[in-house]
């Protein structure tokens, strides 16, 4: 695959606690508007991986680059200016505000800074107040939540919350989307709901995601191209169908002998 | 904030009003008519306690955007007031500086020293960074008792300060600090109203919650956490310039550590992270313990406690408090909260879903 055009890429990433490697020079590419998912068994390093991009962690080698520049080292926020926005896979919401006002907070880089300005509601306060609500108001209509609108996060199912998450991640207005697990305890209608999203904001925003996902049927039916990690190393890269074919997925999630009475059977 | 109000609301300037209901306008301009002619009525002795209650405001607003909104404890706040105190009676004593120049140098140097203390917050958390900033307390307070010392013919004497004059209007006398300070006071209620419907509110609001995800979605965490130290310790200062003027003498054994807990009192009793909170919890932590003394008084007997009598008020305010917190955890303002949300619906009655009864 060529290094042109692609949205991001991961060169060589190793990530070490001490002795323990989380991630082994792990490396592939997210083109434009693609829907990349990442998937493994549970330690394999996808959050962790998350965590490198978004720059929770900083890799302890290799190099990760977005739009061909590399973005290790950059403080925290400084990601949603470089266009990387991240849901978590708690949702990891503010639990006292609304969802508007959570909504809001992911639109902070929007604001214009003054302390004067926004303390005695001059200037450019106001408008940019009633710009950015007028956005938070259309990605409320976008994810079909209008009814919490005014609800503390709080108080809401664990469902509704997990997609505040994701619609206040893509509130921050990112070229790249990163989601850890937005499934994860979702009913089936949230999924399907969600299924639906995923599609429109690929479309609509032309937003790159990166999707870590459990749910196999899932990812089949929706990623472009899924990355499959186990014990911190790579272990596939392609098309969902290739990978879930693939005999080292096959034995990464049901072990050897597993993986051989499948072979077997097809 | 959420209160489930029946009001329809038709533009997004509506949604982000200060008050939003049209009673809540009505009950604000009640309280102004009230607050401005008021003088004509009261005695001085209420005058004196509602100016003693202004400057309380003005530093309870201070430590409620620092300690309520962004989350970060602070025993430091006695000392920001004495930073403000001090810097003012030098420059009005020794320097003979009028009050349109001693009152902003006191708060730019009280925003300095609150930047310092601000430093440790960028690494600690919690109880930690409640002891770095009792340690800046402390250092503070030493080095103001030293000046003290050295300044004037005791060490206890203190510093004047002459009464402040804008031009030709000398403000003296109950009334004109009633005013001046009511204005004031007034003005910083309204900045921190602003703060907190702001982006740099809702940016405090989502470091207190979880600092992690605030930093995520864009906010410099380490920046925000600096203005609000900032911004509390420079309206501290104004409170202790003030304060300095209002009593005409400033001493260092006024700016204890326990004053620096009665700060926090006032937030936590008034409701933490709320403006108004900050407000209520100042007049009821002001006036409390003189409405303690007036109760002793009309006791029959008083007389015979003696001196242990102000030993017994002590801990009545203390038992007070405490009795208030168990019952009204959330502080005076969900009391204001209860009762609003009971006539939004009246004369229909709400009632929570219990537990057992949710599907």
């Amino acid at each position: 695959m060529s290094a042109r055009g692609a949205v991001l890429r991961i060169d060589n990433v190793t990530l070490q606690f001490g002795g323990i490697a989380a991630i082994k020079s792990v490396a592939f590419e997210a083109q434009p508007s693609e829907l990349l998912a990442l998937v493994g068994p549970n330690g394999a390093g996808k959050t962790a991986m998350l965590n490198c991009i978004s720059g929770i962690y900083r890799p302890t080698s290799g190099d990760i680059l977005l739009d061909g520049k590399s973005i290790i080292g950059q403080p925290l926020h400084r990601m949603v200016r470089l266009g990387i926005g991240r849901a978590f896979q708690h949702a990891e919401l503010f639990p006292h505000l609304t969802v508007t006002e959570n909504l809001l907070i992911g639109r902070h880089t929007k604001f214009r800074r003054g302390l004067w300005a926004s303390g005695l509601y001059i200037g450019s306060t106001r408008r940019d107040e009633m710009n950015e609500r007028r956005h938070v108001e259309g990605i409320i209509d976008f994810f079909e939540i209008y009814r919490h609108r005014d609800a503390p996060v709080g108080s809401l199912p664990y469902g509704v919350q997990k997609i505040v998450g994701v619609a206040r991640a893509l509130a921050t207005g990112p070229k790249l989307l990163l989601l850890d697990e937005p499934c994860t305890g979702l009913i089936r209608e949230e999924r399907e709901n969600l299924a639906r999203f995923l599609l429109r904001i690929r479309h609509e925003f032309a937003a790159t995601i990166i999707w870590v996902e459990h749910d196999m049927q899932m990812v089949s039916d929706l990623a472009d191209r899924v990355v499959v990690l186990n014990h911190g190393i790579k272990i596939v890269d392609g098309l969902p169908d290739d990978v879930r074919r693939s005999a080292a997925v096959i034995e990464a999630y049901l072990g050897h002998t597993a993986a051989g009475a499948v072979a077997d059977r097809r | 904030m959420f209160s489930g109000t029946p009001y329809l609301r038709v533009s997004y300037a509506e949604t982000n009003r200060i008050l939003p209901e049209p009673y809540q306008r009505v009950l604000v301009a009640a309280i102004a008519v009230a607050a401005i002619v008021l003088p004509a009525f009261g005695n001085a002795y209420l005058i004196y306690l509602l100016n003693l209650t202004f400057l309380a405001i003005i530093g309870s607003i201070g430590l409620n955007l620092l300690t309520g909104y962004c989350g970060q404890v602070s025993l430091g706040h006695a000392s920001f007031l004495a930073i403000g105190a001090f810097v003012t009676a030098i420059l009005a004593n020794r320097y003979g500086a009028p009050v349109w120049q001693a009152l902003p140098a006191a708060c730019l140097v009280g925003a300095a020293v609150g930047f310092v203390v601000g430093l440790p917050a960028l690494r600690f958390r919690g109880i930690y960074l409640a002891i770095t900033t009792l340690a800046m307390h402390y250092a503070i307070i030493f080095i103001l008792t030293t000046y003290q010392a050295n300044f004037g013919s005791s060490a206890t004497a203190g510093i004047s300060v002459p009464a402040p004059a804008l031009g030709p209007y000398e403000i003296n006398g109950g009334r004109a600090w009633y005013y001046a300070l009511l204005l004031i006071s007034s003005g910083v209620v309204l900045f921190s109203l602003n703060l907190s419907r702001g982006y740099i509110g809702r940016a405090w609001v989502a470091i207190r919650d979880r600092d992690i995800a605030a930093a995520s979605v864009g906010i410099p965490v380490a920046r925000f956490k600096l203005l609000a130290f900032v911004c509390s310790a420079t309206l501290a200062a104004l409170a202790g310039g003030l304060g300095a003027y209002f009593m005409g003498v400033v001493t260092v054994e006024a700016y204890t550590l326990e004053l620096a807990i009665i700060y926090l009192a006032m937030i936590i009793v008034g409701g933490m992270g709320s403006t108004a909170g900050a407000v209520l919890g100042a007049i009821f932590m002001t006036l409390l313990p003189f409405g303690i003394e007036r109760a002793f008084e009309a006791l029959p007997h008083a007389w015979r406690l003696g001196t242990t009598s102000y030993g017994l008020q002590e801990a009545a305010t203390g038992v007070a408090i405490i009795l208030f917190l168990l019952f009204e955890p959330k502080g005076l303002i969900e009391i204001y909260r209860r009762i609003a949300e009971y006539f939004e619906r009246w004369p229909f009655r709400y009632r929570e879903l219990q537990p057992a009864e949710r599907r």
